[in-house]
């Protein structure tokens, strides 16, 4: 099956004003992102995924190395026709209101009139702002901005969404509903690329992930492939009465000579991601596991709000 | 295509509406339109009065609604790069061009509403200060004749000068009439005229006191007619006169002469030899609110041309260069005509020095490419036309359109389009 995103030796120095190379923010990565996957960017501030993803999104051009998005080049309408992109400051009009946001948008794709407001309602009782649709957009909270980007990236029903930071400035619910219509998205076949610092949040939506620093692609692959340690085995047993776990325990010693652990050990992302980087702070790692830890304990039941929203949604746009 | 740039010139426009730079340039206009007839002084006639306050309001509307647009369209592309709402547009299927057409179209809507509102509040402030309870009957009948009518101008042929006429004067464009002296010029009226006749002239003297009168005769002699047309009076200098001649002919050839009869104080009388501001024939041609008509439209040839300029400038660079780049293309414009004169004056005064003679080549240089790269603005000012009743032909608003729109403003669109689709955007590492 042909990759959505396909880069090859993609490299891009940005150059000060005589055009003498300043920074090389990329530098002759490699990846493909097969449809239905959920791709995830994760490296520490500068390590060059922002300017990946916009590469993908044809706002920067690549200095070599070869990009296609869709088998096309991503500067090509025919392409961008079936993007969507939520970045990762929201970029929306603060004098249009949330309904007029989404219709603009609407408009740019082409879609009739009734379509698009269909379209329209489906995604404001998605990202819970009916409420608020005559409301301008500058006079709404962060959050609710956040909510309203992603919606005009869903506008199009894309077959790729690109989203940067997707759960940045949303409370512990917003990011739930986020990763859920992530998740959402990913059953129904779409092709998601995101970035994000917060690494549980990848781990619980992505297929596949890339760990990017100083423009460099460290390591890629599946989540499961990398975070397992294969030179160990977990033995997954049903429960044992004591006596006879204890006789178990007593024959594997016996194999191996060594008091063997039940439990598979294996590394959480967030570990992961501190050693393959290797050089993050202490401080950092707090932040993340603290973060991480927050986000774990405040995280309540969304309930099929977002989830069904997003699903209705993307069932209508079927018919 | 037709539904992406329509939506991109409603958002344009909504956001010139909401964030009020709509209401406050309307204000501007408002308040200088309105209050113009306080404060200016005319030359003491209803005519002159009329002609100063559509001089004045016209050209104040002009001059705002120039730089509004200039300005608005630099910001209208460059603000939402720096707002970063052009990167989330460019990830959509929008071509550069519908972009530009969009935002230009937006900008083209605000100007014509923005011009139709200015325009009337100067026709409506123009008829309220003229109606019928404030002039009486006589000066009523003068400024429609004159003023509130469109006239064509037919300038003489080349006059003849005669030989005693001091050389210095002929080079300067100036035809002297001394006390009982005489003037003669000579008309050939256009074929399918129209037969209501006007004699337009303005004059100064070598009097100190300015404003004093001057007696003379004016004889007009038509090729096919028995008798001469007389008409003698008192004329005010450095003031427009209008004369009403009896009904001509079309290809009809006249001859004008003007003799100074001035006894109790005489004095020379001194004609511009260039029509515009010397003499000049003017037959009806259309009525004033037909006239009024084109004069907006060639202003909105111009205002589209200031659109075009700032939106190009905001797709190369960002808000402030965009500003700096459009209304400093707007001032070497106006200023053209004042560095070529400057230049020629240094060549005259002081030619051999070494570092004028630098100055001088710098300036010509500047002028020659002001020259090679500026609209022909002047040609289409409605202000040559408007204040004293000259007759706008729609050939020059289709001239306007053609050489301020669609090439000066295509060749402008085609430079901000091939920029903006190769212009990339978060120029920041990231």
């Amino acid at each position: 099956m042909d990759a959505v995103v396909h880069a090859e030796a993609l490299t891009r120095i940005f150059r000060d004003f005589w055009r003498r190379p300043k920074v090389c923010a990329v530098n002759a990565i490699s990846f493909a992102v097969p449809p239905g996957e959920v791709f995830g960017l994760l490296g520490p501030n500068g390590s060059g995924k922002t300017t990946t993803l916009r590469m993908i999104l044809g706002l920067l051009n690549p200095t070599r190395g070869a990009l296609t998005v869709f088998g096309r080049s991503p500067r090509d309408v025919a392409a961008k026709a079936r993007l969507g992109y939520l970045p990762e400051e929201s970029c929306l009009y603060p004098y249009l209101t949330a309904r007029e946001t989404l219709n603009f948008y609407g408009r740019l794709f082409d879609l009739s009139w009734p379509k698009r407001q269909a379209h329209i309602d489906q995604l404001l009782a998605m990202s819970a702002l009916q409420h608020a649709q005559h409301r301008p957009v500058g006079e709404f909270s962060r959050g609710m901005a956040r909510r309203l980007g992603l919606a005009q990236a869903l506008i199009n029903d894309p077959d790729l969404i690109v989203l940067d930071e997707p759960t940045a400035g949303l409370d512990p619910v917003g990011c739930r509903q986020v990763k859920d219509l992530i998740l959402t998205l990913a059953r129904r076949g779409k092709t998601v690329i995101l970035s994000s610092h917060l690494l549980a949040d990848v781990e619980h939506v992505c297929d596949r992930v890339a760990i990017m620093d100083n423009g460099a692609i460290l390591v890629q692959g599946r989540i499961r492939d990398l975070l397992e340690q294969s030179d160990r085995w977990r033995l997954t047993l049903p429960a044992l009465a004591p006596d006879r776990l204890a006789s178990v325990l007593q024959a594997l010693r016996r194999e191996t000579g060594a008091t063997p652990e039940i439990d598979h050990p294996s590394l959480t992302l967030e570990q992961f991601f501190i050693e393959t980087i290797g050089q993050t702070g202490q401080e950092k790692t707090a932040a993340y596991s603290a973060e991480a830890k927050l986000l774990a304990a405040k995280a309540g039941p969304t309930g099929g709000g977002p989830e069904q929203g997003v699903a209705d949604f993307l069932r209508e746009t079927r018919r | 295509m037709l539904s992406k740039i329509l939506a991109i010139a409603g958002l344009t426009i909504r956001t010139a509406i909401r964030s009020r730079v709509f209401a406050l340039l309307l204000a501007l206009v408002v308040i200088s339109c309105a209050g113009l007839p306080l404060i200016i002084k005319s030359d003491g006639t209803v005519a002159g009065q009329a002609q100063l306050f559509i001089h004045y309001a016209f050209g104040l509307a002009v001059a705002l609604l120039s730089l509004a647009a200039a300005w608005s369209a630099a910001g209208a592309v460059s603000l939402e790069v720096s707002g970063r709402q052009m990167h989330v547009l460019r990830t959509k299927p929008v071509h550069a061009f519908e972009v530009w057409l969009g935002k230009w179209l937006g900008l083209l809507t605000i100007n014509l509403v923005m011009l139709a509102l200015a325009g009337g509040l100067i026709y409506a402030l123009l008829r309220w200060t003229t109606h019928s309870a404030v002039l009486p009957a006589n000066d009523q009948q003068r400024l429609r004749e004159e003023i509130l009518r469109a006239h064509r101008v037919v300038a003489p042929d080349q006059p003849r000068i005669a030989r005693d006429k001091p050389l210095a004067q002929v080079e300067r464009g100036l035809l002297a009439v001394p006390p009982e002296g005489t003037q003669s010029w000579t008309f050939r009226l256009p074929e399918g005229s129209r037969p209501a006749l006007f004699l337009q002239f303005r004059f100064a003297t070598s009097r100190i006191e300015r404003q004093m009168p001057v007696a003379g005769e004016w004889l007009i002699t038509a090729d096919e007619t028995s008798g001469p047309y007389s008409v003698s009076g008192s004329y005010t200098p450095h003031v427009n006169h209008t004369l009403k001649l009896p009904p001509g002919k079309p290809g009809q050839k006249l001859t004008v002469t003007y003799k100074n009869v001035e006894t109790t104080a005489p004095a020379t009388v001194v004609f511009a030899a260039d029509p515009g501001s010397g003499l000049s024939l003017l037959i009806h041609e259309t009525s004033f609110e037909s006239n009024f008509l084109r004069a907006l439209l060639l202003v909105l040839a111009r205002l589209a041309f200031f659109s075009a300029l700032g939106l190009t400038a905001g797709m190369l660079f960002s808000f402030p260069v965009a500003v700096f780049t459009a209304l400093g293309f707007l001032l070497m414009t106006a200023l053209r005509g004042g560095v070529g004169a400057k230049a020629l004056a240094i060549e005259e005064e002081s030619a051999h020095s070494l570092l004028t003679e630098a100055l001088n080549t710098v300036l010509n240089g500047i002028w020659q490419l002001a020259n090679l790269i500026a609209p022909p603005l002047a040609r289409f000012d409605p202000l040559n036309f408007l204040p004293t009743g000259g007759f706008i032909p729609w050939t020059l608003v289709g001239q306007a359109w053609a050489v301020l729109v669609l090439a000066y403003g295509g060749a402008l669109a085609l430079l901000g389009i091939w920029r903006f689709s190769r212009r990339e955007m978060y120029l920041a590492a990231g």
